[in-house]
C-alpha cells in the first residue's frame, strides 16, 4: 500500500538495534498546528510496534548534531505551512548547511551537515512534513491539521506493517 | 525623517507568526541615511493567552514562549507565582533557591555558548571577504573543528544541568509555587563533577578561560573594527546583588546612562512598574520600554551581557572578576558603549556561570529534600531575572479562584529594541550612505550589528519555514531603490510562503 515518494527506496521504520531509529519531533503544542510534529511523536511512542527513540524539540540545535551521530536512522518530523497533496510529505534528507541571519534554530539538513562535518556521522535521514493551517497561540490542532496527522500516522502504520 | 510616502510601511500579516526581521533604510536628498529601522514583525499575544489559566500552571505554560530560553521564562514566572503564593524570593528554602540558581546559571551558560560558538563566531573568526555562502557555522567548523566540537560540549553541559533539575529538557518541571519539584541526587551531582560521562564543570571553566584568552587576542589584533563598529551612547540596565555585584537570578534593578551616572538606583525589581513605561510604534509589534522619569526619547536602555557588566560594581567569583577588570582596563571606558564588546562580556558571564555552578554543585545543601514552603495567597506577583539576552520581567494578577486575570511581560529583546535600531542606524549611515544598491557585504554588516544583541526572533513558533532578513533601501522620495533578502529556509524545498 505504500505511498512513498517513488525516489525513496528505504523505510525508516525498518530499524533494528544495529541501525537504531531516532525520531525527532519538532514543534510547539501551544501553537495549534505547530504541534503536529510532537503529536506524531507521541502517537508513535504510544504504538507498541514502534521500535525507536523519540525526542521532542522546539527547535533543532547544534548539539542535535552530536545526538544523531549515535543513530543509524533519523526521522525528523515537523509541521509545515502550505498544501501538500496527501497532507504530508515524506522524503529522504540530504545534508545542507543553510544558516539564517540570527535565528537560533537549525534546519534538519543543517544538523545533518554538522553531524557529518564534526563527527563523520552519516545516518540515513528522512524528513516528514505534515501540513498545518493554523498557528495561533492556542492548544489543539486545527481540523485540517488533525486530518493530515491522521494520514501521516496511517502511512506510518502501513510502513510498520510492511517491515514485519 | 522619512517622507510621507515612506512612512506608510505595512507589515504583511502573513508574517506575523513567523518572526522575521526587516530593515528599512531611508536616504535623504543628498544620499545620506536619514533613518534606519529594524522591524520585528512577530506577534505573540501570550499575555492574553495566559488569562484564565490557574496561576500554578503558569511556570510550565510560559516555557512555550521560547524554545531557546524556556528556563528563563519558567523561572521569571515562578518567582512571580511564588508571590501569588505568598512568598518573596528570599522566603524559599535554601535548597530550592540554590537549585533554581543552578538551573538558571546552567541555562545562561548553554545559551551563551550557543551564541558565541555558533552565531557570533562566523562574524569574528571568518574574515570580511569570506564568501557569503561560507559565512556560517559550517565555515567555522571547516576552519576550526575542535572549537566547534568544544562549543557543542559546553552547550551540552548546560543542557544536562537543565535536564537534571527539571527532569527533561522540554516540558520539564523544576519550579513549583513555593519551591522546587524534585530533589537533586548525589548521582546527578557526580555526573557534573567527575568528568566521566561528560566533561566536568572544572573543564567548563578551563575551556571558557581558553576561549576568553582567544577573544582577548582577537580584540588586540582587530581593535579598530571592534571599537568603532556601532559605537553609540546609551543607557544600560540590569539586576545587581545586595553589594552591587553581577546577579542573574534575583536582585535589584540598576540603570546607568552612557557616562555611568545612575538613572535607576538599586530599586526592588517588584516595583518595576513605578519606573518603567512601555510604548508602541506603528511599524513594529515589539514594545519599547523606557524609564519614565527620562521619557521615551532618553529613557531606553541596553540589556544583556554588556549592560550587566556595565551596571555591576564587581563580579562575585574570582576568575570572572579578574576578566571583568581586564575588560574595562582594555577598553579604557566605563561604561563600554561599543556593540561588539557584547561578545566579550558574554564570555565573561559564561565563566561566572561556570564558577557559580561549581560552587553550587559542591554545596551539600543542594542535596536536601527541603524543597517547598507555604505562604498566604496574594493577588499580584512580579518576577524578574536576568535572562541570557537581558532583563526579563513577568507580572501576573490572579483572582480569588487562582485564575490569572492579567499579565504583562517585558522580554529582553524588547528592552534591546531601541538599541538594535540605533545599532542598525549607525551601521547603515556608515555603509549605505550614497549607495544605490545593497550588496552582500552591506547586508552582512547589518546582520553583525543585530546579532551582537542575540535577539530571539524565533520565539514560540518555527514551522513556517522561513526566517529571512530583508533590507529595503528607499530614496528621499519614497521610491524603493533596492532590496536584498537573506533567507534561511528550514527546508530545502520550503512550501507555501
Amino acid at each position: 500500500m505504500t505511498r512513498l515518494n517513488p525516489e525513496l527506496h528505504m523505510n525508516p521504520l525498518e530499524s533494528n538495534p544495529a541501525n537504531e531509529l531516532l525520531l525527532i519531533a519538532i514543534g510547539n503544542d501551544a501553537r495549534q498546528d505547530d504541534g503536529l510534529g510532537w503529536a506524531f511523536g507521541q502517537a508513535m511512542e504510544a504504538d507498541e510496534d514502534f521500535r525507536g527513540t523519540v525526542v521532542y524539540r522546539y527547535q533543532l540545535q547544534v548539539e542535535d548534531a552530536l545526538l544523531i551521530a549515535d543513530y543509524g536512522t533519523v526521522l525528523f518530523v515537523d509541521a509545515c505551512r502550505g498544501e501538500l497533496p496527501m497532507g504530508f510529505e515524506f522524503t529522504p534528507l540530504k545534508a545542507d548547511a543553510n544558516f539564517g541571519f540570527t535565528t537560533h534554530q537549525l534546519s534538519p539538513a543543517t544538523v545533518l551537515a554538522l553531524s557529518k562535518q564534526l563527527y563523520g556521522a552519516k545516518p540515513q535521514a528522512f524528513l516528514l512534513k505534515i501540513a498545518g493551517t493554523a498557528w495561533a497561540l492556542e492548544r489543539g490542532l486545527s481540523k485540517a491539521g488533525a486530518r493530515n496527522l491522521a494520514s501521516a500516522l496511517k502511512e506510518a502504520e502501513a510502513l510498520q506493517g510492511a517491515k514485519e | 525623517m522619512p517622507n510621507q510616502k515612506t512612512t506608510k510601511i505595512t507589515i504583511d500579516p502573513v508574517t506575523r507568526v513567523e518572526g522575521h526581521g526587516r530593515v528599512t533604510i531611508h536616504l535623504d536628498e543628498q544620499g545620506e541615511v536619514s533613518e534606519a529601522r529594524f522591524h520585528i514583525v512577530e506577534f505573540r499575544g501570550f499575555e492574553r493567552f495566559i488569562q484564565g489559566h490557574p496561576y500554578w500552571e503558569v511556570p510550565v505554560l510560559v516555557q512555550r514562549l521560547c524554545g531557546i530560553c524556556p528556563v528563563s521564562h519558567h523561572l521569571a514566572a515562578a518567582k512571580a507565582i511564588d508571590q501569588l503564593h505568598g512568598l518573596m524570593p528570599g522566603d524559599l528554602s535554601p535548597t530550592a533557591i540554590k537549585l533554581r540558581r543552578l538551573l538558571h546559571y546552567g541555562q545562561v551558560f548553554q545559551s551563551h555558548a550557543l551564541h558565541f560558538f555558533y552565531l557570533a563566531s562566523p562574524d569574528l573568526l571568518l574574515r570580511g571577504d569570506t564568501p557569503e555562502a561560507e559565512r556560517n557555522i559550517v565555515g567555522v567548523v571547516m576552519a576550526n573543528k575542535d572549537l566547534a566540537k568544544r562549543g557543542i560540549l559546553m552547550r551540552k553541559f548546560g543542557q544536562e544541568i537543565i535536564k537534571a533539575i527539571a527532569g527533561k529538557r522540554i516540558h520539564g518541571v523544576a519550579a513549583v509555587p513555593g519551591g522546587n519539584y524534585k530533589t537533586f541526587t548525589p548521582e546527578e551531582r557526580r555526573f557534573f563533577l567527575d568528568g566521566k560521562a561528560i566533561p566536568s564543570v572544572d573543564t567548563m571553566i578551563e575551556w571558557t578561560q581558553e576561549t576568553l584568552q582567544m577573544l582577548r587576542q582577537y580584540h588586540e589584533t582587530n581593535r579598530a573594527w571592534l571599537d568603532n563598529f556601532a559605537d553609540y551612547p546609551s543607557g544600560h540596565l540590569g539586576l545587581v546583588g545586595a553589594q552591587g555585584e553581577l546577579e542573574l537570578y534575583d536582585g535589584q534593578l540598576r540603570a546607568i546612562d552612557a557616562s555611568g551616572q545612575r538613572t535607576l538606583n538599586d530599586v526592588p525589581a517588584q516595583d518595576y512598574r513605578k519606573y518603567f513605561g512601555e510604548t508602541v510604534e506603528p511599524w513594529t509589534y515589539l514594545k519599547f520600554p523606557y524609564l519614565k522619569h527620562l521619557g521615551r526619547a532618553d529613557g531606553w536602555n541596553r540589556v544583556g551581557p554588556l549592560a550587566r557588566l556595565n551596571v555591576c560594581s564587581h563580579i562575585g567569583t574570582p576568575l570572572a572578576e579578574q576578566e571583568r577588570q581586564h575588560f574595562f582596563g582594555f577598553s579604557g571606558h566605563s561604561p563600554v558603549n561599543r556593540t561588539l564588546y557584547y561578545h566579550w562580556a558574554r564570555l565573561i558571564e559564561m565563566l561566572h556561570c561556570a564558577e557559580v555552578a561549581r560552587q553550587l554543585l559542591n554545596d551539600p545543601e543542594i542535596l536536601s529534600d527541603d524543597l517547598i514552603r507555604e505562604g498566604q495567597r496574594q493577588e499580584e506577583g512580579v518576577g524578574v531575572v536576568e535572562a541570557p539576552r537581558g532583563t526579563l520581567m513577568h507580572h501576573y494578577r490572579a483572582d480569588e479562584k487562582g485564575k490569572v486575570t492579567w499579565c504583562n511581560l517585558i522580554v529582553s529583546t524588547t528592552h534591546n529594541n531601541e538599541p538594535m535600531n540605533r545599532a542598525v542606524r549607525e551601521v547603515a549611515r556608515r555603509e549605505l550612505s550614497h549607495q544605490k544598491e545593497i550588496t552582500a557585504p552591506m547586508l552582512n554588516q547589518v546582520e553583525v550589528a543585530i546579532r551582537a544583541y542575540d535577539p530571539c526572533l524565533s520565539c514560540a513558533t518555527h514551522a513556517i519555514g522561513d526566517m529571512p532578513l530583508r533590507i529595503e533601501l528607499f530614496s528621499h522620495d519614497g521610491q524603493l531603490m533596492g532590496q536584498r533578502t537573506k533567507n534561511s529556509s528550514l527546508y530545502s524545498n520550503p512550501l507555501g510562503v
